[in-house]
């Protein structure tokens, strides 16, 4: 039996290399098509990081900027709080948040006044 | 051997070289400015006719505010932008949800109906005001004529599915001219470019260029 432990190891190893790759091919492909105005499917292919690994921070970010870019901000707000909760050290996604942060208030001022 | 060793370390080091490194891209995005209501989820956008009270000759109302505002909202809208004509001797047609969720049941599309109440006056008045006159150094008191426009636009957007009014907001703009020939027509678009700029700036969205990090680990 001892003798396999190295195979399984090995395998182990593999598999998660292999699971690891994907997720990096995901997250690059959806840069990708995101540089090229292609939003829809960068969510797409950043959701099926999420799938693999729903604690990806960097997929959180990305997916919050894609919905900011769509104008759809409370889901976009949602996303960077689970990217930032993940990665509370991580500059660049503090310094997405605080960008849309300032948006975002502008949203909640225009609503607060509709409601007045 | 210790070459070769070395040599592996080379073939290494080349190797983790041309490994990418880039962690995370950063990107100029165009970013929709938020707006009070959301124009892009409708199909077509509606100009009734609006309630006109106080005619000017020279002006066909509802001709010249459908003409001024569909030609800018349509930079912006991807929908059908249509006018119709509406009865407004029945009683308080705004408030009747039945009465626009009905108005035109021929089709089941999103729409959005531009309409209200309108009232533009003209006056003439007279003030004491200081002008310098032609050969003293000093200014004079005058007793001077200016012409005024007013204009009370009450707005309503409403929601053709539901009946509700979505956007409400009562636009009272004036301006006066020196001329008092000044011919009603211009003053009209005049204060009407006042109105687009208050209204178009809760209504269409603009877009702002931000900076993002796109982050791949």
């Amino acid at each position: 039996m001892r003798k396999f432990f190295p195979v399984i190891f090995l395998l182990i190893a593999l598999a998660n290399y292999a699971i690891g790759d994907r997720i990096h091919d995901y997250l690059k492909f959806g840069i990708m098509v995101a540089q090229k105005d292609l939003w829809d499917e960068a969510i797409f292919q950043w959701k099926k990081v999420l799938k693999i690994n729903p604690n990806n921070a960097a997929a959180h970010n990305n997916l919050a900027v894609a919905y900011e870019k769509k104008g759809l901000f409370e889901k976009a707000k949602e996303e960077y709080e689970k990217a930032l909760k993940l990665a509370p050290n991580d500059y660049r996604i503090k310094s997405n948040y605080e960008s849309f942060l300032a948006i975002y208030k502008q949203l909640k001022k225009l609503k607060n006044e509709e409601e007045n | 051997m210790k070459k070769k060793i070395n040599l592996i370390f080379i073939l290494f080091f080349l190797i983790y070289c041309s490994c990418e490194s880039i962690s995370q891209y950063k990107l100029m995005i165009e970013i929709p400015t938020p707006t009070k209501i959301d124009l892009s989820s409708y199909n077509k956008i509606i100009f009734t006719s609006f309630k006109i009270e106080s005619e000017i000759k020279e002006i066909n109302f509802n001709k010249e505010i459908f003409n001024f505002f569909s030609s800018e909202i349509e930079r912006e809208f991807k929908g059908k932008i249509l006018f119709k004509e509406i009865d407004w001797s029945q009683k308080n047609i705004i408030e009747n949800k039945e009465y626009w969720k009905t108005l035109l049941n021929n089709s089941k599309t999103k729409k959005l109906f531009f309409t209200g109440k309108l009232n533009f006056k003209k006056e003439l008045r007279k003030a004491l005001l200081e002008e310098q006159a032609p050969a003293t150094p000093f200014p004079e008191r005058k007793l001077i004529s200016r012409l005024f426009f007013t204009l009370n636009l009450d707005l309503y957007l409403i929601d053709s599915n539901t009946g509700e009014i979505i956007y409400e907001k009562d636009f009272k703009e004036s301006r006066g001219y020196k001329n008092i020939n000044q011919k009603p027509n211009y003053a009209f678009f005049d204060i009407l470019e006042e109105v687009k700029n208050k209204l178009f700036r809760e209504i269409i969205s603009h877009k702002k260029r931000e900076e993002r990090f796109l982050i791949i680990k």
